[in-house]
């Protein structure tokens, strides 16, 4: 197992993934400095309310710089719901909000479309668009449902960063992303059963 | 103003999996069960009802505490932090909510969602305040109502005691405007009655808000899922049939299927996928 550690930037569901990361066996460190960084060998960034108070947390704290060059040192880094929004370059929540930068794309209200609440909230089938070895959702099963609760939706400026995708509104939604070491997941794992508790197993234990 | 949505509302609701929610309401360290929202009957342990529901198929748990503005939230908050680890499903926790600080507290406990009430009715700025920090999908307005002698319905606060005065539909609507990710829907009325769901309440409720709409209150049997999710709810809310055992989660599940409507996956040895 390797030393895994939660950004702690204030995110809701901190306590919530923590307790995902346990019942893997994983015990999770806070990483309140952004130096400490360098003394995980993962990340995972947790992360739900909006995206520009985050940011501004994020970047209070110095963990915009860190976390770029964790990514650039090839370090793993999982961002959950919001977290993986804010690995984007754009996000238009509230204002025009630069995110991280380490993913490239941007991050849009869900197009409202009579007949499909917002927020996103529930269980939703996903939907594999490339092979998934090699990624934390290598055990997963096409047509497993997750749990999403979300009214942003990320859309990479590459499309072949997409790993899974969900229908909503007649359309495909990106449920996860991988660029590099960097992966992103719209859902919650740590809420979404024994299928979630999976992603975390594989993307923790990995070495 | 009312949004007014148009019936293919209810058309992409129809394709999503219908959640199954047991609300376990909660006086101290026990399970309760109130009638009309007065009088409670003890039911049991809610760790074990908790885990025996997750184990079972239930999509989400939902907490209520009936006593939160009389004795504080100490007993609760243990049994949701808990009930948090050992469960891996979504968990809404509702009860005398009143700030910012008792939402966060909650959340850091291992809740996932917060439901209010009477606070947001008093002030309705707080649901802004709360999706700002913690996020829309956070929030969930605890909608109480009873119908109005003249049609419609009224929202009640303090758990279904005292009247708002407020119409039901448009303060849902306003809440859902002002930032709240869910609605929960329950009959006053029906609650604890096993009379059968108020389901013109659902379709008024579900047809007008953006936002996702549990619904509970009176579930009777199976087929009242399917009869509420036919109307809109993206969610059905069950508390006596579930605790009494006069209806399982699988039951509730069936029905659903055999209506046309998706549920959640499950592993086929039945145990939580």
């Amino acid at each position: 197992m390797r030393r895994v550690g939660i950004v702690d930037y204030g995110a809701g569901n901190m306590f919530s993934v923590s307790r995902g990361l346990r019942e893997v066996g994983v015990k999770p460190t806070w990483i309140q400095d952004a130096e400490d960084c360098e003394n995980v060998d993962a990340i995972l960034l947790p992360g739900v309310g909006a995206f520009g108070e985050s940011m501004r947390q994020l970047r209070a704290r110095g963990f915009d710089k860190a976390l770029l060059e964790a990514a650039r040192d090839g370090k793993p880094i999982l961002g959950v719901c919001v977290g993986m929004q804010l690995l984007f370059s754009r996000s238009f929540e509230l204002g025009d909000h630069n995110g991280l930068g380490i993913l490239q794309g941007t991050v849009v209200r869900i197009e409202p479309s009579p007949g499909w609440p917002s927020p996103n909230t529930g269980w939703r089938r996903v939907r594999a668009r490339r092979k998934l070895d090699g990624t934390p959702f290598s055990k997963i099963e096409d047509g497993d449902a997750f749990y999403f609760a979300h009214s942003f939706e990320c859309q990479p400026d590459d499309p072949k960063a997409v790993l899974l995708e969900f229908e909503y509104g007649g359309r495909s939604v990106c449920a996860a992303v991988k660029a590099g070491s960097v992966t992103g997941c719209q859902f919650h794992p740590e809420i979404s059963g024994a299928a979630g508790l999976k992603i975390y197993r594989t993307f923790f234990s990995a070495t | 103003m009312n949004q007014s949505i148009p019936a293919d509302r209810i058309e992409g609701v129809a394709r999503l999996p219908v959640r199954v929610i047991p609300k376990i309401e909660l006086k101290g360290d026990h399970v309760v069960k109130g009638i009309r929202m007065e009088g409670l009957r003890r039911v049991g342990k809610p760790y074990e009802l908790a885990r025996a529901y997750a184990a079972a198929g239930a999509d989400e748990i939902f907490f209520v505490d009936t006593v939160a503005s009389l004795y504080g939230r100490n007993n609760v908050l243990p049994l949701v932090s808990e009930v948090s680890r050992e469960i891996n499903l979504p968990l809404t926790v509702g009860g005398g909510v009143r700030s910012l600080e008792d939402f966060r507290e909650i959340l850091r406990a291992g809740a996932d969602k917060v439901a209010i009430n009477t606070h947001a009715i008093n002030r309705p700025e707080f649901i802004t305040e709360a999706a700002e920090v913690f996020g829309s999908q956070s929030v969930v307005l605890s909608l109480q109502c009873k119908a109005r002698a003249g049609g419609g319905w009224e929202a009640y606060t303090l758990n279904g005691r005292e009247r708002s005065g407020r119409d039901a539909v448009d303060w849902a609507v306003e809440a859902v405007e002002r930032g709240a990710g869910e609605v929960l829907v329950t009959s006053i009325d029906r609650d604890g009655t096993r009379r059968g769901p108020d389901l013109a309440l659902a379709e008024a409720v579900a047809a007008q808000v953006v936002a996702p709409v549990q619904v509970g209150g009176g579930i009777s049997a199976p087929e009242d899922c399917a009869a509420l999710a036919a109307r809109g709810a993206s969610a059905v809310v069950i508390a006596h049939m579930l605790h009494f055992e006069r209806m399982s989660l699988t039951d509730a599940r069936k029905a659903l299927v055999a209506a046309g409507r998706e549920v959640r996956p499950l592993a086929r040895s039945g145990a939580m996928k």
